[in-house]
């Protein structure tokens, strides 16, 4: 989840104190480096995967399924496989925030090779055995977007209790011993952004109202050690949370890509932003939190709420007296700010941005939009400074620019190439979440990649109003919203570049360029009025040299999506949603029991397995049928260098 | 849209220019090779005002390059080429790699793959004389790998043993990908031959199609040309999966 600095972590009242050293000396940095990396071209196209994963382990006797907190042992095994062969290793295993979580991404970047679409579901399985074969018999390395039960008593293994009086998190549900230890970024970030708030984070989230679900719907906290605070913040009708653990404890599926030059790569920046609504329901799959059905279908508005280190002030709550700005958004949202050009005329929402870094940035010849985005980017404060790392060479060093760059957690990251690195510009995708199978996992990786292809070689324009893209981040989240909403979507998205339709460029921002659209017709396409992404990389392929193995591979891919998006089968998270309400054992008061909770993880383990076959959730596509391999064939290496 | 060719004309040559980023072709994104086909022929024939070359026989016909690849650097390019042909006949073959050179203006070509006209009696020895036209160019080093189209198993391990240069690429329909003969899977393996999917229909171009480009007036149906060979060139930027030029050249006979 970012950067991982070694060393001892200063106290937030130090930390405090630095906030505007790091932002000057995170800004010297970047104009280093951007100077000297602006014309940085030609680099090929390497793109990866990094997939989160939760640590389950399973009571068979009492029927009870809890986070086991072994992940430090995992990794210390994981990792020193790593260290003996950096260059040969499959797999590169890091820390996550949950201390039952771990992250695993390809030992070497994928390259621009069709071929290469067929090796990222067969790593994804390589890498949960693994880190299955590490753990223990009832243990389970599952890719669930939220553990259903999280927060709720004894969810751990080892059973620990919360402390809402001590430590991090002060949470009534959550235990600090569910934090990842090995790292002191964890509990730090925790405790940090508790404090700059002033209180606990507050995460509200309505609860879907079953027919025998009480109403108003209210907990009793007080029994728990619920103070003034926790009374104030939880709403009647929600399930509350109060602890970072219940967002950043949550699974992502994300991609990152090379672009060829920063121009490239501020393109497929814009141009992906308006597709992470879309992407985000389509991967929609985590109705349940704190072991209750709730009524949205996505973790998105939850993580955003567990770092929100907003104060009250700077939330509007109170008129502004000591902090700088009232601030819309939490360091965990949808992006605000197109950077290309062509994005610049859509970007119509008030952006907040520091002044004195804006002008310091433009009068080093930093472009108005790149300016904007850095400025925006630095009025978040530091929230996690190690003593080791307080003062550092801004000619060489990225830690303070990274310091504030990987503590914003938005729906894309845009990233400078490392210092000193063969890595070029590249663009990070954040929305979806995370599928129960590698086959669903590396379906929905290949798609976007394929997609961001399919926008360089078209020259496709999705891009719309970024207030309506915001619109869509919360229409996204909704139940069932993949089935049921209509999204805000480009109609044109043909090449603005032809000579005919430059005439026509003016009128672009017009209204009628853009409508509301299902999921369906923007996956699949609408007849006489919109191609469809599916359709579109359909056309791409067919001009490309693709392997027969690889094609077989990306139509069970597609075939999947598209059925997803028409709704011929499940997303992930209304399956879920379905077998809760099917159990037996439910008794339609929207909460998920202990039992339920054993048996849709057992099921969800069975179908990822293959031992249970699931066409409502995976319809034909049979975890069998997709052709992936370990390796590209050799005739197809052999013509190509483009493995990196 | 008719096209109106004059009567003495008795071959047309159409080189569409690159479509890739034709807006008509995005906003039918998926349609099949053969509609893909047709669209871009009737685009470039009604975009076209006159012909730029002109005899008694032949007619050139070249849409001008309407989209442009805002392309600031030097890319790694490379280039791929099919020829289908409707007749094995070694003119037929010649008279469309010259024009392929001529309209691309390239100096090499990476890879031609030819789908050559499917009898139930292909025989070998037809087979090898195109075949063999085909190394000329690899000898000349004007192209660097070649390949054939839908082939049966048998023929095709035939005219790998009996070239003097093999085939690198074997061709398959995407609806045959999941189950390739397997055959046809280990000789491909066992020689580090690339074996592809294609999405082109068995007739790329019917002769009903071509009635739907240049008008389908009754009267006129025994005017409508018909197809000898066609050109479908890719150009790919190296390494980035991104294509960077899509065109078609067309030879029509008019008897």
């Amino acid at each position: 989840m970012g950067l991982l600095t070694e060393g001892q972590p200063l106290s937030w009242d130090e930390t405090k104190q630095l906030a505007d050293h790091v932002r000057q000396h995170g800004i010297d940095q970047f104009l280093n480096l951007y100077h000297q990396l602006l014309d940085r071209k030609g680099d090929v196209l390497k793109w990866g995967d990094e997939v989160e994963y939760i640590i389950v382990k399973f009571d068979h006797i009492n029927k009870t399924a809890k986070v086991r907190l072994c992940a430090q042992d995992i990794l210390a095994q994981l990792n020193e496989k790593e260290a003996n062969d950096p260059h040969n290793v499959k797999s590169l295993w890091r820390p996550e925030y949950g201390a039952y979580m771990i992250e695993g991404t390809p030992g070497k970047p994928y390259g621009g090779l069709l071929a290469h679409f067929n090796i990222v579901e067969a790593n994804m399985r390589y890498r949960r055995e693994e880190a299955q074969q590490l753990l223990g018999p009832d243990e389970v390395l599952m890719t669930i977007t939220n553990f259903p039960r999280l927060g709720c008593p004894e969810f751990t293994w080892p059973v620990d209790q919360p402390t809402p009086k001590i430590g991090p998190s002060r949470s009534l549900f959550i235990p600090d011993s569910a934090i990842y230890k090995g790292h002191p970024r964890f509990s730090t970030l925790t405790r940090n952004i508790r404090q700059r708030r002033g209180e606990r984070v507050a995460i509200n989230i309505p609860i879907f109202k079953d027919e025998n679900t009480p109403s108003p719907f209210e907990e009793d906290l007080i029994s728990i050690g619920g103070d003034t605070d926790s009374l104030n913040a939880a709403l009647p009708d929600h399930v509350y949370m109060d602890a970072m653990a219940f967002g950043m404890g949550c699974c992502c599926l994300q991609m990152t890509f090379q672009a060829c030059c920063i121009k490239e790569a501020r393109t497929l920046y814009d141009q992906l932003t308006p597709l992470c609504p879309i992407l985000l329901a389509l991967t929609a799959a985590s109705p349940v939190f704190r072991g209750y059905l709730t009524d949205v279908d996505c973790r998105w508005n939850v993580i955003s709420g567990s770092v929100d280190c907003r104060t009250r002030q700077e939330r509007g709550l109170e008129p502004l007296t000591t902090d700088k700005f009232v601030i819309p958004k939490s360091r965990y949202d949808s992006t605000t700010l197109y950077l290309s050009s062509q994005g610049e005329k859509f970007n119509d929402v008030p952006l907040v941005y520091d002044e004195t870094i804006y002008n310091k940035l433009k009068s080093a010849d930093i472009d108005h939009q790149m300016a904007q985005h850095v400025a925006h980017l630095f009025i978040r404060d530091t929230v996690s400074l190690f003593n080791e790392k307080v003062h550092q060479d801004d000619t060489v060093e990225m830690d303070h620019f990274e310091n504030i760059q990987s503590t914003n957690w938005q729906t894309m990251r845009f990233k400078p190439p490392p210092p000193k690195s063969t890595i070029g510009w590249r663009v990070e995708f954040r929305p979806c979440e995370v599928q129960l199978t590698d086959f669903e996992n590396a379906a929905i990786v290949c798609f976007v990649v394929l997609l961001t292809r399919v926008i360089l070689s078209y020259q496709l324009n999705f891009l719309i109003p970024i207030s309506k893209v915001d619109e869509n981040m919360s229409k996204a989240q909704k139940r069932s919203a993949a089935l049921t909403e209509k999204f805000w979507f480009r109609k044109n998205i043909a090449a603005s570049t032809s000579k005919t339709a430059n005439v026509n460029v003016n009128s672009s921002n017009d209204d009628a360029s853009y409508t509301q659209m299902s999921i369906n017709e923007i996956i699949n396409g609408k007849t006489g009025e919109f191609p469809g992404l599916i359709p579109l990389i359909h056309s791409y392929l067919s001009s490309m040299e693709v392997d027969t193995d690889t094609h077989c591979t990306i139509q069970q891919y597609l075939k999947l999506i598209s059925r997803r998006a028409s709704g011929q089968i499940d997303t992930t998270a209304s399956w879920i949603r379905r077998f809760v309400q099917d159990h037996p054992a439910y008794k339609r008061d929207s909460v998920v029991s202990d039992e339920i909770n054993y048996d849709l993880l057992m099921t969800a383990d069975g179908i990822r397995s293959g031992r249970i076959s699931c066409p409502r959730l995976l319809g034909d596509c049979l975890l069998a049928n997709s052709k992936t391999k370990e390796t590209i064939p050799p005739a197809v290496q052999k013509v190509y260098s483009c493995t990196p | 849209m008719p096209y109106d060719i004059p009567k003495t004309v008795s071959k047309i040559y159409i080189h569409t220019g690159n479509v890739l980023n034709a807006n008509e072709l995005t906003q039918k994104a998926g349609q099949n090779a053969t509609e893909e086909v047709v669209e871009c022929l009737s685009i470039c024939l009604s975009k076209y005002p006159s012909p730029f070359a002109l005899n008694e026989k032949t007619v050139h016909l070249k849409c001008d390059e309407c989209y442009n690849n805002d392309n600031e650097e030097d890319l790694a390019l490379k280039t791929s080429v099919k020829i289908f042909l409707t007749t094995n006949e070694v003119d037929v073959l010649e008279d469309s790699l010259k024009n392929l050179f001529k309209e691309l203006n390239e100096e090499v070509v990476d890879s031609v793959i030819l789908a050559f006209n499917h009898g139930k009696d292909t025989l070998l020895a037809d087979l090898l004389t195109l075949w063999s036209i085909l190394e000329g160019y690899v000898n000349k080093q004007k192209i660097t790998r070649i390949g054939v189209s839908d082939i049966d198993t048998d023929l095709f391990i035939s005219l790998y043993n009996n070239s003097i240069i093999k085939p690198t690429i074997v061709q398959i329909n995407l609806n045959s990908c999941c189950v390739v003969p397997e055959a046809l899977q280990e000789f491909t393996k066992d020689n580090e031959i690339q074996l592809l999917t294609h999405s082109d229909s068995k007739e790329i171009l019917p002769q009903s199609c071509l009635a739907e480009v240049f008008g389908d007036q009754t009267e006129l149906k025994q005017k409508i040309p018909k197809l000898e060979w066609m050109i479908r060139y890719l150009t790919h930027v190296k390494c980035r999966g991104v294509l960077a030029s899509k065109g078609y050249i067309v030879c029509l006979k008019r008897s």
